[in-house]
């Protein structure tokens, strides 16, 4: 893997906050990401970065967007509920205008049946392959790569 | 010297549909869909370095 470190500033996404009901800014913890399947690759999208997933979740339509080979898998568990998914393998790489990291190959993802969901970047792979700080009080996470980590997992 | 800590890259401002896929070109928001297939689909006929695909979260959510 390409020994490259990353800075992001948190994506800021204006709302009305529901608890409140005042208009104020939301930041969040995006990472830029090409995913690729065996037949095609997307865009350049944005994954939300999650230290509590164990691993990578795409909704439905990204997956049929990379025509993805799914295959039925055990539910997911999240607080209080199951929800079904299939398994699937993608490529991906992080990075934007024109520096990305090499491909991180076969990884292994969920694919939940709704769309409703962001593209979750849980922790296998990314938090396997680098040192990750969410510095909060200034909205903005470094991943800095671990030694030794091959992307080929 | 002490070297300079690189600077954060600057991931932006989006508004949209609360929920919705958008399709971001050079900044502005072209279109928003709750289906990210066809915001996909609409985001290859943009220069690729000029285009981001992304989504607007509801606010005070949890995801998984």
């Amino acid at each position: 893997m390409s020994s490259l470190d990353f800075r992001f500033n948190y994506k800021r996404i204006p709302a009305i906050d529901s608890d409140t009901g005042e208009a104020r800014d939301f930041f969040y913890p995006y990472v830029p990401c090409i995913l690729s399947s065996e037949r095609r690759s997307t865009e350049l999208l944005e994954g939300l970065l999650d230290s509590g997933s164990d691993g990578i979740v795409l909704p439905r339509r990204i997956a049929d967007y990379l025509e993805l080979n799914l295959e039925r898998a055990p539910p997911i568990r999240v607080v209080g509920s199951k929800i079904d998914r299939f398994r699937a393998r993608i490529s991906i790489r992080i990075g934007r205008a024109g520096r990305f990291s090499d491909p991180i190959v076969n990884v292994k993802v969920s694919v939940t049946e709704g769309n409703d969901s962001p593209i979750i970047l849980g922790r296998d792979p990314l938090f396997k392959l680098y040192r990750i700080t969410f510095i909060d009080p200034e909205n903005r996470l470094e991943m800095l790569p671990y030694p030794g980590k091959s992307a080929r997992s | 010297m002490k070297e300079k800590e690189p600077v954060s890259v600057d991931l932006g401002t989006v508004s949209g549909p609360e929920g919705h896929w958008v399709v971001v070109v050079n900044g502005k928001v072209i279109a928003s869909s709750e289906d990210a297939c066809e915001m996909l689909k609409l985001a290859e006929k943009y220069h690729s370095e000029d285009v981001v695909v992304t989504k607007i979260l509801y606010p005070n959510a949890s995801y998984f």
